[in-house]
């Protein structure tokens, strides 16, 4: 006995050691990517402005504002941000080198907080590229994303987990129901593509179509949670329910409904934090456009942040690579923040 | 002693499994029936036909008659949720809903619309509290939480929460099994006293708690009705040897 | 019968029926030897029968808290519950009918200053039918034997005959001579006592009826 105990706590701590190892490993790589995007993307937040009358035009935006009665400091152009920022020296000349040296030295260049990468939307010009255009394309996508897909998916879900009967045919379309929550994005996209615009005839890149694609793709996800958090509801009580004379629709909303809100919000917010981060669907149905102006309302040309960031990323020039990094700690943040208040809601109503 | 619920031939069926056989039994008014039998002997199934709570189930069926006052309530024209209103239930375990303990009281007058005003439903949860033996220990808390009170607590608030819809039997399955012995003796104490006012019903494992509250016993065998008759008999003089065996803890 | 599944509790059933059986055989001992000794005037056989008496009343005392140790502990029912209450019922009158032995022992000294009487010689006779009543009554609560309860209960009617016969005797013997009036009524209460054991063995084969019927009896019951 005692020689096998002494074995079997050998297992049980050479199991828990090698846990402990690839959780350690999972943390590394996660720091390293994290990092490493934060170090590339926080400069994005920064800019680089010059006081008006001090340089000579050609070290300035060219599309900036250039009256000194309205603006003191003028955005730097992207080369001069790059150098000031990070020493690149790019296209400069010497003289220019000289002229931003001297302008360090008088203190009439200084680095302020990009308030531009909030307001603007995509540009041509990296240091006036903002990502309002995305952040505020990817709002309205989800609105219709959740108008759609929450009142369809929690009632599919009421349905076949309260009323349906239990048959061959409601057993297929559960079978069904599963597997769709696992079919890779794209083809949503495509089905977006093929029936909201090609047979409704939608507007192409527009928050509308987008909102439906993600909202197909988020369905069978929110019907899937759902149904799980409905059927974590006790027998018990809707069998008190029921015992004290209420019909199953009163039971359903006075009992089964609330004590299942929680669990089914849960669900919700995470397909929807899953949509806001989705991009190939998108793609395909054209939101890939370089739009300048953001939308006005959902039937206008849009696109999201993923989709901007995608953009984005494809280009060679300095200024955008910060701005992709940028964008993604922006995107990593809001998808941080709704996972949160999807753990909030839980530990609230698990008490 | 009238007669208050008569069954009549009552078969049961889950699927293609017969879970009752032909039982007839008569539950006379004003008293506390105790049923009785080993685990899976039906004795809960049949308590389920008396208030229809087997329609849930899609595959239970039924066949027979169980006349409550004379009206078939597996007929047509009756209405499974005033049968339920009519029969009420407590359930093994303790089931409060997660609201307040005054909330869940009030729900089935309010589901029901039974009263007229504030004050008049007042009545109703202080009455029904009262009649549960609860209402003193909780009166000073009547809006926090019922799963804040102990389980034999809450046992009595299920018991309220039946009585305030005003029904004229109460269904009680295994109502004690998951209370101490204190909290036991007083919703035993409570039966007795809500005798006075209804007819009530009671599924036991407990064969001491089938003699200390019923005054009528029916045992129950793998789906039959084995032997009915007055608690003092069946547990002095039972006539049939499964009764017999089971109560003397012989049966195998 | 089945067994029950608690098996201490059909232990403690068994012991039950063991003490009374154990206190059934020392009372037939008892009565033989009371009538011994009255029979041959021997006071120390007389003796020995009054000091037994005290172990057969330690025994009533022990099926008694047995008894109650059962129902309290086992909560019995039925036909398990009847055999607690009968063998309550029955230890008590085993002990009476040990004490009608004593009884009969305490005659033997007191005819000890008086003069002999042949009509002694007839206790034997006398006795021959309760003690069998007595012991078939035993039998028949050990074996739950309803028509050997129903018989002992006939045989009393024969006791009665009998000893209204012994009774004429000693009544007899009394008229012829007065002197015989002491020692007469000395074996007039033996005579009732061994009466007695008869009465007795009836009610215990009342306890067994109900014990098996679950009805209580009633004398115009039994055929």
């Amino acid at each position: 006995m005692r020689r096998t105990l002494k074995f079997r706590r050998f297992k049980e701590r050479l199991f828990q050691g090698a846990g402990l190892f690839s959780l350690c490993l999972a943390l590394l790589f996660l720091g390293g990517i994290l990092g490493d995007i934060a170090y590339k993307g926080y400069s994005a937040f920064i800019t680089t402005e010059i006081e008006a009358g001090t340089a000579t035009p050609d070290l300035l935006n060219a599309h900036a504002s250039h009256s000194p009665e309205t603006n003191r400091w003028i955005t730097a152009n992207s080369d001069v941000d790059m150098y000031v920022k990070k020493g690149y020296k790019g296209n400069l000349t010497p003289p220019q080198l000289q002229a931003i040296k001297s302008l360090e030295e008088t203190g009439h260049i200084r680095k302020a907080f990009n308030w531009g990468f909030f307001t603007h939307s995509d540009s041509q010009e990296s240091e006036l590229a903002g990502i309002w255009g995305g952040l505020y394309g990817s709002l309205l996508t989800l609105i219709v994303t959740f108008l759609t897909a929450f009142p369809l998916g929690v009632g599919t879900a009421i349905y076949l987990e309260e009323f349906a009967p239990k048959n061959r045919l409601t057993n297929l379309i559960e079978a069904n129901i599963n597997n769709l929550a696992a079919v890779p994005s794209i083809l949503f996209g495509l089905l977006g593509l093929v029936f909201f615009i090609q047979i409704l005839g939608l507007p192409r890149p527009s928050a509308l179509v987008g909102g439906l694609t993600l909202g197909l793709m988020s369905l069978p996800v929110i019907v899937v949670a759902t149904r799980s958090a409905l059927s974590t509801v006790p027998q018990t009580l809707k069998e008190a329910a029921l015992g004290l004379g209420a019909t199953p629709l009163q039971v359903l909303f006075h009992h089964v409904f609330p004590t299942a809100l929680p669990g089914i919000m849960t669900g919700v917010i995470l397909s929807l934090a899953r949509a806001l981060g989705e991009t190939a669907p998108l793609l395909l149905i054209g939101m890939v456009a370089f739009i300048a102006l953001p939308p006005e309302h959902f039937l206008d040309p849009a696109t999201v942040l993923p989709v901007q960031i995608f953009n984005w990323s494809r280009s060679s020039e300095m200024g955008f690579i910060e701005n992709t990094s940028g964008a993604i700690l922006v995107l990593l943040f809001v998808l941080a923040l709704l996972n949160g208040i999807a753990v909030v809601i839980r530990k609230k109503f698990e008490a | 002693m009238d007669i208050k619920i008569d069954v009549k031939h009552l078969n049961l069926f889950y699927a293609e499994k017969q879970a009752l056989h032909d039982v007839s039994i008569s539950l006379q008014s004003h008293q506390t029936t105790a049923l009785i039998g080993p685990s899976g002997c039906g004795k809960s199934s049949f308590l389920r036909c008396l208030n229809r709570m087997n329609d849930i189930i899609p595959s239970a069926r039924c066949e027979g008659q169980v006349i409550l006052d004379g009206e078939d309530i597996y007929a047509r024209s009756v209405d499974v949720v005033e049968v339920r209103t009519r029969v009420g239930m407590v359930f093994q375990k303790p089931n409060p809903f997660p609201r307040s303990i005054f909330e869940n009281v009030a729900y089935g007058p309010r589901i029901h619309g039974l009263f007229k005003s504030k004050a008049d439903l007042n009545d109703i949860v202080e009455g029904s509290l009262t009649r549960a033996a609860l209402f003193n220990e909780v009166k000073d808390r009547l809006h926090q939480p019922a799963t804040r009170l102990s389980g034999g607590q809450q046992q009595r608030l299920c018991i309220a929460r039946a009585i305030a819809v005003n029904p004229e039997v109460i269904l009680m399955d295994e109502p004690c099994s998951a209370l101490d012995p204190i909290a036991t003796a007083k919703v035993e104490e409570l039966i007795d006293d809500l005798r006075e006012k209804f007819t009530i019903v009671i599924v036991t494992h407990n064969l001491q708690q089938a003699a200390r509250v019923s005054q009528k016993t029916a045992f129950f065998h793998s789906g039959y009705l084995v032997e009915e008759g007055e608690t003092g008999a069946l547990f002095t003089t039972p006539q049939d040897e499964r009764t017999q065996g089971y109560i003397t803890g012989r049966y195998g | 019968m089945t067994d029950h599944i608690v098996k201490a509790y059909d232990d403690e059933l068994n012991t039950l029926h063991e003490l009374i059986h154990h206190m059934g055989e020392m009372t037939v001992q008892q009565i033989d030897k009371a009538i011994q000794s009255i029979i041959k005037g021997d006071e120390k056989l007389a003796h020995k029968v009054i000091e037994t008496d005290d172990e057969i009343n330690l025994l009533e005392v022990k099926i008694d808290e047995l008894a109650v140790r059962i129902i309290a502990l086992r909560q019995p029912v039925a036909f398990d519950l009847r055999t607690v209450v009968a063998a309550l019922k029955i230890s008590n009158q085993v002990e009476r009918i040990a004490d009608y032995a004593t009884n009969i022992a305490r005659r033997t000294l007191m005819l000890h200053d008086m003069p002999h009487l042949p009509l002694v010689e007839g206790l034997p006779a006398l006795l021959k039918i309760p003690k069998r009543m007595f012991e078939r009554a035993l039998v028949a609560f050990a074996t739950h034997d309803l028509n050997l309860a129903l018989h002992v209960w006939h045989m009393d009617r024969e006791v009665d005959e009998l000893f209204n016969e012994y009774l004429t005797e000693l009544f007899n013997a009394m008229i012829a001579d007065p002197k015989n009036v002491g020692p007469c009524t000395q074996l007039l209460f033996a005579a009732k006592n061994i009466e007695r054991i008869g009465d007795q063995s009836t009610n215990i084969a009342e306890a067994v009826y109900t014990l098996v019927t679950g009805k209580q009896f009633k004398e115009s019951d039994p055929q």
